[in-house]
């Protein structure tokens, strides 16, 4: 046990004596930095936007009340101008994991016109910038972790072996195999207990509560470095050159951090039957126009047929009323209705295919599983619009007999309402824990021990043979 | 003198043929080639189909809402320019060699009076988040990965040499040092070339399948020139570390951490720098800006606007008439033109603002194409293929002024086939709304490309020289 310990305390010696550890650390600390300061400041100047956007409409609609309205106002007209505020709050744990953030519509309120000419908005972004990606501490975690553990462990055997020290290690008496474990196991704590403690840094840096999210995400990095540790002993494993082990660990990086996913992605993109976004969109100017074209009584009974429940409703001949305004809005929404559910159904296919494929590899496994535990995937953006939607129809419900009725409402009733007009406040479903999503990660590093313990095995039982052989040929020539 | 190059040309020859017999008898290459090939070849044709589809989707989208146009029934010209139209983007003929930012750019634009719309509807909007573990696309393989693959060959051969001494040898047999490294920068060459050289004559084959669009052929020829200059400046700076260090595996440690650098971390880290140093507005402030200038400009539709007044008492007084019914066209029409033009020359002026602002940030990238030819290649790349996002705000450009003349057009029609009296209840019949041109998107010639494309050029140019001359006066370090 003794012994045990001194091999364990030595290695641990001469780990942080070496210079490149610390050149190593030292640059992985100030990457984790970057990401962290990053990730605040974009998920700080997407709220600051929406606030900024809030206090827009809201000065925006007190303009049209102060300057275009005069005592008495159809409630039609009135709604024609005035926006009711929307603001998305993303998780305070996006700062962590940014995720699709920037691809978010722009979407700062909606009116009572057709909603499906409004919810798909996305905004002027720098393409540019999108296409780069972030760097938050979820690609760190998932990208340059691996490439700092492995630079830690491709040479754990064949360093002595290249520096002449191994037949001296064996005049001592200690074993390939135990020299070895003790150096993969110090770098393992190492490794792992440097992310665990930026981990601790950062959630208190944000404010995050150390709960079971926080439970979660340090088990998660402890296992990918420990599934990437497995990796490295792998391929050391072989005992080939350093150099050579180096570049297979490199291609294995390559090969589970970019490739993989990048094919997956790939096939992810199979054609799907579903009416494509600008289908949607076509439809819906068409008919909400043919709608315009019709006789007003027609265009009236089709919105009937929509469902809104408003068939009590006056209904006027042909002379124009913000009802027939509306109602023309609500047939075109109708119309594509059905539609409009058939694309978020096959993103969201697409998005289940993904979460499937997942399970066969590590990196693509823990990047959604921080994805929904961050509320940053696409189901959430999906979910997005689907509120923006639910809400316009609450809207809808609680204005449109006001509307049909063709009531006039005095300023301090405009005002009032006004002020009723509330920010809708949307906020992402986030799951809790889900330790289980890493199960298999689990197995593959079950699979990754059974396959070194496979190796060096065999490796050792072959060098027992030819150590025999050798001794019987020589026996039989003396 | 044709002797004396022959003389100087036969060592380098030599090494380049030994390198390349090397290189046939090594299963490292075999292996690559194989795995290079396939996943070539699976990119190539998975964006191919997916290009394909997607401009048939276009297209046909496009056609029908052409149709949608024309067939209009009698309407009044207002009511057509709010009818709108929709500008819709097919992906470029060179995109499934290089994605670029089309993911990322939206596909179609609703183009109406008064408004300005975003383009909407772009593949990342419904793509799952995998989409940003990077696209595998054939330009991708060749950028990121095969300067990779050529420090392997690199160290598989220097190794050797030092190892069995072959350096000595050619230095004691006169060999120079530039002949000696011409010569390994040849071969090296020829390997990955021939690497690459079958997913390429599958890319030409695709190319012969594609509509012919004038600028497609240089453009293709241009980016082959440009991958192969690519693959020389990555091949010479290898050879330059090899030989400058006594030691190959620390040039080739040396190597994979710079590769780590400048292919992993820095392009992530770039446009958090260009972000920081050129900010661009938020949405919000864009809109508040933007609602600023426009509440500042002349409203068509509010006949109580006080500039619109203005322009009113203007044009009564230069025709000499008193009342705007006096007028020899509607007025109303005429003061949805100016209102048009007012509002449209504000909203061109933020929004080219903003994509100063975002050119800005990509130039502040793009200057460090001189340290990192990757980033000058990548910039190259999209534009040839025109996928960059100076092609992205080019169809936004062509898009707005389709979106211009065709509501001022409406407008003189409303001006001068639409009485000023009962002006609401008049229509015109749909032979009007088929005098109307089609939306299509030009690609831009390759003149406006060269013009965008002088800074990276210049930087990858340096990097051929600096290649040049580090042949050229580097010594290989023999002991």
């Amino acid at each position: 046990m003794t012994r045990i310990a001194a091999l364990f305390r030595y290695q641990f010696r001469i780990f942080t004596r070496e210079s490149m550890t610390w050149v190593l650390v030292g640059s992985f600390v100030a990457l984790y930095a970057v990401a962290t300061f990053n990730g605040k400041q974009k998920v700080q100047e997407f709220s600051s936007s929406q606030s900024q956007h809030q206090k827009l409409i809201m000065e925006r609609n007190q303009a049209y009340l102060e300057h275009r309205f005069s005592d008495n106002e159809k409630l039609g007209r009135f709604f024609y101008y005035v926006q009711a505020p929307i603001q998305y709050h993303p998780h305070p744990r996006a700062a962590l994991n940014l995720g699709r953030l920037d691809l978010y519509e722009d979407i700062p309120g909606i009116t009572l016109h057709g909603i499906y000419s409004q919810v798909f908005n996305a905004g002027r972004k720098n393409p540019f910038s999108a296409l780069s990606g972030h760097f938050d501490l979820a690609f760190v975690l998932i990208h340059l972790v691996p490439l700092l553990v492995l630079l830690f462990v491709f040479d754990l055997r064949q360093r002595e072996v290249e520096l002449g020290l191994r037949s001296l290690l064996n005049g001592l008496g200690i074993r390939d195999l135990s020299w070895m474990l003790s150096k993969w196991f110090i770098r393992l704590v190492s490794v792992g207990g440097l992310v665990s403690g930026l981990n601790l840094a950062v959630f208190y840096y944000f404010g995050l509560p150390l709960d079971s999210f926080f439970l979660f995400w340090s088990l998660a990095s402890v296992l990918y470095i420990l599934f990437w540790m497995l990796v490295g002993l792998a391929i050391t494993s072989f005992r080939l050159q350093s150099t050579t082990n180096l570049v297979v660990s490199l291609i294995a990086w390559i090969l589970l951090c970019i490739l993989t996913p990048a094919s997956i992605h790939l096939m992810s993109g199979s054609h799907s039957s579903a009416p494509s976004g600008i289908q949607i969109a076509t439809e819906h100017r068409y008919k909400l126009h043919a709608a315009w074209d019709h006789p007003k009584q027609d265009t009236f009974a089709a919105f009937e047929f929509t469902g809104d429940d408003q068939a009590a409703f006056t209904k006027e001949n042909d002379t124009f009323t913000w009802g027939w305004y509306f109602a023309m809005h609500s047939v075109a929404d109708h119309a594509v209705t059905s539609h409009v559910h058939d694309y978020f159904k096959s993103a969201l296919e697409r998005d289940n295919w993904i979460e499937r494929a997942s399970r066969y590899l590590p990196p693509l496994r823990l990047q959604t599983a921080l994805d929904k535990l961050c509320g940053v995937t696409l189901e959430n953006q999906v979910d997005f619009k689907r509120d923006i939607v639910r809400f316009h129809q609450e809207l809808k419900q609680h204005y449109y007999p006001a509307i049909f009725d063709d009531r006039v409402w005095n300023k301090a009733q405009l005002t009032s309402e006004l002020t009723q007009l509330s920010t809708k406040k949307i906020t992402p479903n986030v799951t809790n824990g889900g330790l289980l999503r890493m199960a298999p990660i689990v197995v593959w590093c079950l699979g990754l021990t059974l396959f070194t313990f496979l190796i060096f095995s065999n490796l050792t039982t072959s060098r027992r043979n030819g150590h025999a052989i050798a001794s019987k040929r020589l026996k039989r020539a003396a | 003198m044709l002797k004396r190059i022959q003389a100087w040309l036969r060592p380098p020859v030599t090494i380049a043929r030994k390198d390349w017999t090397w290189a046939k008898c090594n299963n490292l290459v075999l292996s690559t080639v194989i795995v290079v090939s396939l996943l070539s070849g699976f990119s190539l044709i998975a964006h191919f189909d997916f290009q394909k589809e997607n401009n048939r989707q276009a297209k046909e989208l496009q056609h029908l809402v052409e149709q949608q146009w024309d067939q209009q029934p009698a309407r009044h010209p207002h009511r057509v320019a709010h009818f709108g139209h929709f500008a819709i983007r097919q992906l470029s003929p060179l995109s499934f060699i290089d994605n670029g930012v089309n993911p990322f750019v939206g596909n179609a634009t609703f183009l109406e009076a008064h408004q300005l719309n975003s383009t909407n509807f772009s593949a990342a909007v419904d793509s799952p988040n995998t989409l940003r573990f990077g696209e595998l696309t054939i330009g991708s393989i060749i950028q990121l990965f095969l300067p990779l693959f050529i420090f392997s060959l690199l160290f598989g051969q220097y190794r050797q040499e030092r190892d069995g001494q072959l350096l000595r040898m050619h230095h004691v047999s006169g060999v120079s040092s530039f002949q000696f490294q011409v010569g390994k920068l040849v071969g090296n060459l020829l390997i990955v070339l021939t690497i690459i050289f079958p997913t390429w004559l599958v890319c030409l084959a695709l190319m012969l399948r594609i509509e012919v669009i004038p600028t497609i052929w240089p453009r293709f020829w241009l980016l082959t020139l440009l991958y192969l200059v690519y693959l020389f400046v990555w091949s010479g700076f290898a050879v330059l570390v090899f030989t400058r260090l006594k030691n190959p595996r620390k040039a080739f440690a040396t190597l994979l951490a710079l590769w780590t650098l400048f292919f992993i971390i820095v392009p992530r880290l770039l446009p958090v720098a260009a972000e920081t140093v050129y900010p661009a507005p938020t949405a919000a402030e864009f809109n508040r800006k933007l609602h600023r200038a426009v509440s500042a400009s002349i409203n068509a539709h509010n006949i109580s606007d006080q500039r619109f007044i203005a322009e009113k008492e203007r044009l009564l007084k230069r025709h000499g008439v008193e009342r705007v019914e006096d007028l020899p066209f509607n007025f109303r029409g005429f003061g949805m033109s100016i209102g048009e033009e007012s509002s449209t020359e504000i909203f061109r002026r933020q929004i080219a603002q903003l994509e100063a602002r975002h050119i800005q940030q990509n130039r502040f990238i793009e200057t460090f194409g001189i340290v990192n030819p990757l980033i000058a290649v990548r910039f190259l790349s999209q534009l040839l293929a025109g996928a960059g996002y100076h092609h992205a705000f080019d169809f936004d450009k062509q898009a707005e002024q389709h979106r211009y003349q065709f509501v001022q057009k409406l407008n003189e029609l409303h001006m001068h086939e639409i009485a000023y009296e009962n002006d609401r209840d008049q229509k015109l019949t749909s032979q009007f709304w088929q005098e109307f041109k089609d939306f299509q998107y030009d690609l831009p010639s390759l003149p406006w490309v060269s013009k965008r494309a002088l800074y990276s050029s210049l930087a990858l140019f340096v990097w051929v020289i600096l290649t040049f001359v580090g042949l050229a006066t580097f010594k290989v370090r023999v002991q």
